[in-house]
C-alpha cells in the first residue's frame, strides 16, 4: 500500500532546497510551482522544477508538482513541462468534476506525445463550490485523493480561519468524499513550524478523523508525523495476527477466516492491512 | 622529503629543527626526559603586583628572538595577545616566536607584525586572518600547527621552550593564585595555560578582576606565577562566550546528527559509556538526542569530556552523567557549573590526550563525536585547509579524540556550497583514516573497512551504509570534480601529529 502520511512542500524556485529533497523521508514531495513562487518567477521555477524531476534523488518519495490553479494563465504551461516526469499532479482551488476532466484531456496529450503512463490527480478543495461538489470530484478516475484548504474558503465566509468552526465540516466532508469512492484523504498543513507537540497532536487528530496524511512545510516535521501516524502497539500485535489467519486461510483454501474462534470479515482484514501499512511492517 | 605513512611527501628539518616523517598512531616511541622550567627566587614581598605591561617585560628579560606564549580562553573576545604583543613592537623586540595555543579573527593586528619584523613565525592554531596571511607566504618562518595534547607533549619534552608565558586571567591575587570562573571576563576553566604555567622560564598573569590574597578557587597556584599585572579589562564577554548556542535547525544538518545517533546508539550505547562533547551545531544536536534516548532508555554515562556547554551541563545536573571533565567552557552555564559542582572537574591539557605521557582522558572515551573540512577515500580527515588550499583552521583536539576514542565518529555534510566534502584525496591530512571508524554525511554512512564489529552492530539499522567511495562518487556526481588548489612548491605551514612527527604540509597559495 502507498502511503501518503507527509508531502512536503518545498518552493519550485529555490534550487538550494530542492537538491537535497530525497534525504527527509517524506512519503511525497511537492514541487511547488504555485503559492511559493512570486508571479515574476514563475517561468524560471516551471524549468528548474523539470530539471530537478529528471535529476535530483528523490529516495522512496513520490514526486508531485503543484501546478497554478485552473483559473490563472499559468496551469497548462505547468502541465506541458513537468507531466513527462511527475507522478502526481496537484491542483489547486478544483470546484468540479469538470476541472478535473479539463486538466485531465491536456495531461492525456502530454502523455501520449512522451508515451508516458496515466499521471495521477490530487485535487485541492479550496472553495465552497468546490466543496459542494467534493464526492463528484472523487470519482474521477486520475483522482487517487482529495486534499483541501481553508484559506480561500474562510475568505470567502469572511471568518478568521483560525477560529472556523466550520473547518472541523469541511474536513469531515473531505474524509467522506474521498472514502466513499476508495481515495485516500489528505488533511492540510500545520503551519508553526517550531511547535512539534502541537504538530503531533494535529496529525493524531488527523488521522482519527480518518485522514491518510498531513502536509508539512519543513523537512523537520516529517518524522513526527510519521509518529503521529503510527499505530498503537496493540492494534499492531492484534493486525499481524489477523493478517496471518488470513494469509493461512488462503494457503489451505478455505474461503472463511477465523481468529481465536471468532470470524474474520473483509472490513476487518482490510484495515487490518492498513494498520500494518502504517506501522511500516510488511 | 621523505614520504610519511599517509603517503604525504615531509620536510625532515622545520625552522632548523630536525623531525621525523609520521609513522603511525603510537608508531614513534618517546626519548628522553621532562624538559624543565628557571629555577627562580622571588622578592621578600607580599605582593607580585606590576603595573604595567612595559615594565613586566623589562622584568622578565625579553629579548630579541625569544618565545612568547598565551592561551585561548578568552576566544575571539581576547585583549591579552593583542596588548602584549603591541607593547613587545613598542618596544623594539624583534624575531619573536608566538606559541599561542589559538589565535582567532581578533588577532589581525598581529598580521603586520609578520612583515615588521616583531614575530618571525607562530607555533599554533590560527583561525581567520593570520591563517590567509600564513597561507600567502607572509610569514617569515615555517608556521608549525599541533594538536592540544600535541601541544602539551612539546612543551613537556623540551621540543618548544617557551621563554615567557604571558597568562590571561579572569581572577588573581595579588600572589599570583588564578582562576577564570570569576570576573567580569570569566572564561570557565584556565586548562590550557596550565602547562605553560608549569614549565615557562617566566610567568606573566594579566588581569582585570584583582581579588585580596587569596583568590579562590584556584586554577593555577601562586608557585608557578612570578608576576601580575592589573589591566582595564582583558576580554569583550560577548567574544568570550558564545551565548546560548543552538542546535542546528537546518533539516540536513539534523539528519547527519541523527544517523550519527543511530550509530552510537548500535554500537556504543550502554550503561557507564563515556563520550566527547563539542560545540559545532551537528555536536550539539548529538549531545542533545543522545541526552533524549538515554533519558528514555535510564542509561547514565560515567563521564563526558568537553568543550563544555549549556547542554552537557543540563544532563550532568538531570543526573545522565557522573562527571563531566572540562577543559574548555562556550557559555556561561558551564561556568556557573564549573564554579558550583563538584562533579564537573577543570581539567589540566596535560590530562587531555598527550601519548607521551601515563595516559589521557581520551584513553578512556567510547565515542567521540568530531567534525572535519574534508575527509577523504582512505578515511583521512582534513580540518585545518579549505579546499583552495587556504589554512584558516587550528586542529583543536581532533586528533587525540580521534586516536583515543573506542567509536570515532566524523560528520561532515557530503558538500559544502558545491564543493565536495568526501572526496579522493585530503588537501591536507590532519588525522589519518587510521584512527577513523566511521564517516556520518546526510546521504549515509561510510565505516571503515578494518572496523568489521561496528558493520555487524549495524546489520538491521535503518541508516544507510555505503562504501566511502560511493559517498565520493555521488558528491562528485552533484558537485562535479573538485579543482586542486592553486599552491607553488613553498612550505609554509607544518602539521604535527600529536607524537611531534610530521602528518602533512600547507603549500603557499598564489594570489
Amino acid at each position: 500500500m502507498k502511503l501518503r502520511r507527509t508531502r512536503l512542500y518545498v518552493p519550485g524556485n529555490n534550487p538550494h532546497l530542492v537538491e537535497n529533497v530525497g534525504l527527509y523521508g517524506a512519503d511525497c514531495l511537492i514541487l511547488d510551482l504555485e503559492d511559493s513562487v512570486p508571479i515574476t518567477q514563475k517561468f524560471d521555477a516551471r524549468i528548474l522544477v523539470k530539471y530537478a524531476l529528471q535529476n535530483v534523488d528523490f529516495g522512496n518519495s513520490e514526486k508531485w508538482v503543484r501546478i497554478n490553479s485552473p483559473d490563472t494563465p499559468f496551469w497548462v504551461a505547468d502541465l506541458n513541462e513537468v507531466v513527462p516526469y511527475v507522478d502526481v499532479v496537484n491542483v489547486p482551488k478544483v470546484e468540479s468534476y469538470e476541472d478535473v476532466e479539463k486538466i485531465s484531456k491536456i495531461m492525456e496529450d502530454i502523455e501520449e506525445k512522451h508515451g508516458v503512463e496515466k499521471i495521477k490527480i490530487v485535487p485541492i478543495i479550496e472553495t465552497l463550490k468546490g466543496l459542494t461538489n467534493a464526492r463528484e470530484i472523487a470519482k474521477h478516475p486520475r483522482v487517487v485523493a482529495m486534499a483541501w484548504g481553508g484559506e480561500d474558503l474562510t475568505a470567502e465566509l469572511g471568518i478568521p480561519k483560525k477560529k472556523a468552526l466550520i473547518l472541523d465540516h469541511v474536513r469531515a466532508e473531505i474524509v467522506i468524499a474521498a472514502k466513499s469512492q476508495g481515495k485516500m484523504a489528505l488533511d492540510t498543513v500545520y503551519s508553526n513550524i517550531r511547535d512539534e507537540k502541537g504538530l503531533f497532536e494535529y496529525a493524531r487528530r488527523a488521522r482519527y478523523m480518518g485522514f491518510d496524511g498531513v502536509g508539512v512545510l519543513h523537512p523537520n516535521q516529517v518524522e513526527i508525523v510519521h509518529r503521529a501516524f503510527k499505530p498503537e502497539d496493540k492494534d499492531i500485535e492484534d493486525a499481524k495476527k489477523i493478517v496471518e489467519a488470513a494469509e493461512k486461510a488462503m494457503k489451505e483454501g478455505k474461503g472463511v477466516i477465523a481468529l481465536n474462534g471468532r470470524m474474520i470479515d473483509k472490513p476487518v482484514l482490510e484495515r487490518a492491512r492498513k494498520i500494518l501499512a502504517f506501522a511500516e511492517v510488511d | 622529503m621523505p614520504i610519511n605513512a599517509v603517503g604525504r611527501e615531509v620536510p625532515s628539518e622545520i625552522n632548523g629543527q630536525k623531525f621525523k616523517p609520521f609513522a603511525g598512531d603510537m608508531k614513534t616511541p618517546p626519548e628522553g626526559r621532562r624538559a624543565g622550567s628557571l629555577l627562580r627566587m622571588v622578592p621578600e614581598s607580599r605582593s607580585k603586583v606590576v603595573s604595567s605591561l612595559e615594565e613586566v617585560i623589562k622584568k622578565v628579560g625579553l629579548e630579541d628572538g625569544m618565545t612568547v606564549s598565551f592561551h585561548h580562553h578568552l576566544r575571539n573576545g581576547d585583549y591579552v595577545v593583542n596588548m602584549v604583543m603591541e607593547t613587545i613592537r613598542k618596544m623594539g623586540i624583534k624575531n619573536i616566536r608566538v606559541f599561542p595555543t589559538a589565535l582567532f579573527p581578533v588577532h589581525q593586528p598581529l598580521v603586520s607584525m609578520l612583515t615588521d619584523g616583531t614575530i618571525r613565525r607562530i607555533e599554533g592554531s590560527m583561525n581567520g586572518a593570520l591563517g590567509e596571511a600564513t597561507s600567502y607566504g607572509e610569514m617569515r618562518e615555517t608556521a608549525v600547527l599541533r594538536s592540544h595534547s600535541g601541544r602539551v607533549r612539546a612543551v613537556e619534552s623540551g621540543e618548544v621552550h617557551i621563554d615567557v608565558a604571558f597568562i590571561a586571567a579572569p581572577t588573581a591575587d595579588p600572589y599570583g593564585n588564578l582562576n577564570g570562573v570569576d570576573g567580569p571576563s570569566a572564561c570557565g576553566p584556565l586548562a590550557y595555560g596550565m602547562v605553560d604555567a608549569y614549565h615557562a622560564d617566566h610567568t606573566v598573569a594579566i588581569t582585570d578582576h584583582l581579588v585580596p590574597y587569596p583568590a579562590h578557587p584556584i586554577s593555577i597556584f601562586q608557585h608557578n606565577i612570578d608576576y601580575v599585572v592589573p589591566v582595564d579589562k582583558i576580554g569583550d564577554p560577548n567574544g568570550i562566550m558564545s551565548g546560548t548556542l543552538r542546535i542546528t535547525t537546518s533539516p540536513s544538518r539534523l539528519k547527519i546528527a541523527r544517523y550519527a545517533l543511530e550509530v552510537i546508539d548500535k554500537v556504543a550505547l550502554r550503561d557507564g559509556f563515556s563520550f566527547q562533547a563539542g560545540a559545532g551545531g551537528i555536536s550539539l544536536a548529538v549531545t542533545k538526542f543522545l541526552g533524549d534516548l538515554m533519558k528514555k532508555r535510564g542509561i547514565r554515562a560515567s563521564f563526558i569530556n568537553g568543550g563544555v556547554t549549556k547542554y552537557v551541563v543540563d544532563m550532568l545536573h538531570e543526573g545522565l552523567v557522573d562527571v563531566v571533565f572540562d577543559g574548555q567552557a562556550f557559555d556561561l552555564d558551564a561556568v556557573k557549573s564549573l564554579k558550583e559542582d563538584k562533579n564537573h572537574i577543570e581539567t589540566p591539557l596535560a590530562m587531555y590526550g598527550n601519548p607521551y605521557s601515563s595516559g589521557g582522558i581520551v584513553n578512556m572515551l567510547d565515542v567521540g563525536v568530531l567534525g572535519a573540512t574534508e575527509v577523504d577515500i582512505d578515511f583521512n580527515v582534513n580540518v585545518n585547509t579549505h579546499s583552495d588550499g587556504m589554512l584558516l583552521h587550528g586542529i583543536g583536539g581532533h586528533q587525540e579524540v580521534a586516536a583515543g576514542s573506542a567509536l570515532t565518529i566524523v560528520t561532515v555534510p557530503l558538500y559544502r556550497y558545491r564543493v565536495p566534502v568526501i572526496r579522493e584525496r585530503v588537501t591536507t591530512v590532519t588525522t589519518p583514516g587510521e584512527v577513523i571508524d566511521v564517516v556520518v554525511t546526510e546521504h549515509g554512512i561510510a565505516v571503515n573497512p578494518k572496523r568489521d564489529d561496528i558493520i555487524e552492530a549495524l546489520r538491521g539499522s535503518k541508516v544507510p551504509i555505503y562504501d566511502i567511495q560511493d559517498l565520493q562518487k555521488k558528491a562528485e556526481r552533484i558537485c562535479g570534480k573538485p579543482q586542486e588548489p592553486k599552491t607553488t612548491d613553498d612550505i609554509v605551514a607544518a602539521i604535527l601529529w600529536r607524537d611531534g612527527t610530521v602528518i602533512d604540509v600547507v603549500y603557499k597559495v598564489k594570489k
